[in-house]
């Protein structure tokens, strides 16, 4: 079996781009529709992280030290 | 998203779960300090997507006893702060450049990472905040060339550059590149 010749490099570029054309394709809907509209697609996701966020049974301590704060 | 003029934004979306936990704590905050929201949740509440767990607010140097009225007032309100509970130590902590957090006791996150001003750019974006009004709500944010160049020339992580992206694009014929340009120099050289 032939090992793969994959450039860890190569990729994190590649993901990059794929984010920044993410990026790009939604702040042109943002500009193409109303508050409205954008807001709602725009609230699922951030509603539905706010519930996972708000269940962390983290401790200050314990928060602090993840983001390196400690 | 009307850019109503050069220091205010008109947005007539829904509030999310993020947005009126931000108004939540900015009406306590604002009644013992001036404040400025940067970084990520600005973005965000200009249509980026995707979520944060903290909001980084600016806030003028206080005196220790002005902090232990703001301190006691979002105490009263259920907020804790994470660093500590010492009054003292939380004034340390500001006092030398580092930010502290308070959440929604017993909670840890969502957070509001709060920071005394520190340099020029930080009491600039004090002075000329740009307000993002959703319906009779006001927040008051980084402008937003200060908030490009910030985040492409002294940030400048993945998300950072995909946050001033989005800004520019949504805001594109309403930026002064001139100036984005001009802080991006000035912050260079820093």
């Amino acid at each position: 079996m032939k090992k793969s010749k994959i450039n860890p490099e190569e990729i994190r570029k590649l993901n990059n781009q794929d984010r920044m054309w993410f990026v790009e394709y939604w702040a042109n809907y943002v500009k193409t529709h109303t508050d409205k509209e954008w807001g709602r697609q725009q609230n699922i996701l951030i509603n539905s992280m706010m519930k996972n966020v708000k269940n962390s049974k983290l401790t200050p301590k314990e928060y602090l030290e993840i983001k390196g704060e400690l | 998203m009307e850019f109503a003029d050069k220091n205010t934004i008109k947005l007539s979306k829904e509030l999310s779960e993020l947005d009126k936990i931000v108004i939540r704590f900015i009406d306590i905050l604002k009644k013992y300090t001036d404040y400025v929201i940067v970084s990520g949740y600005v973005a965000i509440l200009l249509g980026r997507d995707g979520g944060t767990e903290d909001i980084d607010i600016i806030i003028p140097k206080k005196t220790k006893n002005e902090l232990k009225l703001l301190y006691e007032g979002l105490a009263k309100n259920g907020y804790w702060c994470l660093n500590s509970s010492d009054l003292d130590e939380i004034y340390g902590m500001l006092s030398s450049k580092h930010s502290v957090r308070f959440a929604v006791e017993p909670s840890v996150s969502p957070n509001f990472e709060i920071k005394f001003s520190k340099d020029l750019y930080d009491n600039i974006a004090l002075k000329n905040p740009l307000m993002v009004k959703i319906g009779n709500k006001g927040l008051k944010t980084s402008f937003l060339e200060l908030q490009i160049a910030y985040k492409e020339e002294v940030l400048t992580g993945n998300k950072d550059l995909e946050d001033a992206r989005h800004i520019r694009l949504i805001a594109k014929g309403s930026l002064n590149e001139n100036l984005i340009n001009e802080y991006k120099k000035q912050l260079r050289s820093k």
